[in-house]
């Protein structure tokens, strides 16, 4: 929160340079990472980063300080992904492709993608979730992101993402100790 | 575990060699460049009304230049017709009055 303070100050000295700058020195790897879990290949995440940055510098003269600039990033990078994959979800249709939530297939296809490192239960388990419960597992669990931040960000209920995030857990938790 | 090895190990996910540090000096340059480029004085909207502005305005010109001729058809065929009524002995004065002065 005092990392952001400081941002908040160069906003109001309306020194957005320094204030995007600031932003990329403390989320550019988080908001890197929250994309790519969305998107999956990282030449997507790649892409959805840079429109990302874009809505951020455009967006930052308007910033309303209600609610955190960490929470705010993670909401233009959480919708920006969302509107690729609608995006992609559009065009596969159009091509009557199946369906685009097959996490594997699109997974394999990414060079930097590295099956062998996984552990394979724990990912078998995650892809077997429901896309919701997925992505709320995902933000709690790998962003550290707090059931306020993920309510602000997915503007979902904060009882139902808690709800979700325990049911993936328990879910995650019985096959990883069934696989094992 | 930071982020990067977190990703890599538990959901297989790997970015190229000094993709983090790259990208963001990327993002940071792009912006910069964004936002020093002088704003575009003709946007493609301001294309089209030129366009359409230098249309109207040749239209006008040309029709403005065809009744200018016409006109000019008409006072010749008129003063043609006139001339048929003036003497052998006046023609030169009325000539030089019709034409030649009216041309000064």
């Amino acid at each position: 929160m005092q990392q952001d303070d400081h941002i908040i100050e160069q906003l109001k000295g309306k020194q957005y340079d320094r204030a995007v700058k600031a932003i990329s020195e403390l989320y550019h790897e988080m908001l890197y990472w929250h994309i790519r879990k969305l998107v999956k290949r990282h030449q997507d995440a790649d892409d959805v980063l840079q429109n990302t940055y874009i809505r951020i510098f455009k967006g930052l003269k308007s910033f309303g300080y209600r609610s955190s600039v960490k929470t705010w990033c993670f909401r233009i990078a959480y919708n920006e992904s969302m509107r690729l994959l609608q995006k992609q979800q559009k065009l596969a249709h159009t091509n009557g492709e199946g369906e685009l939530t097959d996490h594997l297939n699109n997974l394999t296809a990414d060079p930097y993608f590295d099956l062998d490192s996984v552990s394979f239960a724990f990912h078998e388990s995650l892809i077997k979730l429901p896309e919701k419960q997925q992505r709320i597992f995902q933000m709690k669990y790998f962003d550290e992101l707090t059931f306020d931040e993920i309510a602000e960000i997915t503007t979902w209920n904060k009882n139902s993402i808690k709800t979700a995030f325990y049911a993936a857990k328990e879910k995650i938790i019985i096959h990883v100790k069934a696989t094992v | 575990m930071n982020k990067k090895h977190l990703h890599k190990e538990q959901l297989g996910y790997e970015v190229p060699e000094g993709y983090f540090e790259s990208s963001k000096n990327d993002m940071l340059r792009f912006l910069k460049e964004k936002e020093t480029k002088a704003p575009r004085f003709f946007g493609t909207k301001a294309i089209l009304t030129t366009t359409a502005l230098g249309i109207l305005a040749f239209a006008f010109l040309l029709v403005q230049k065809q009744q200018l001729t016409n006109y000019e058809i008409n006072t010749f065929e008129e003063l043609t017709i006139e001339s048929l009524e003036v003497s052998d002995e006046a023609f030169d004065d009325w000539f030089d009055e019709k034409f030649v002065f009216s041309e000064v």
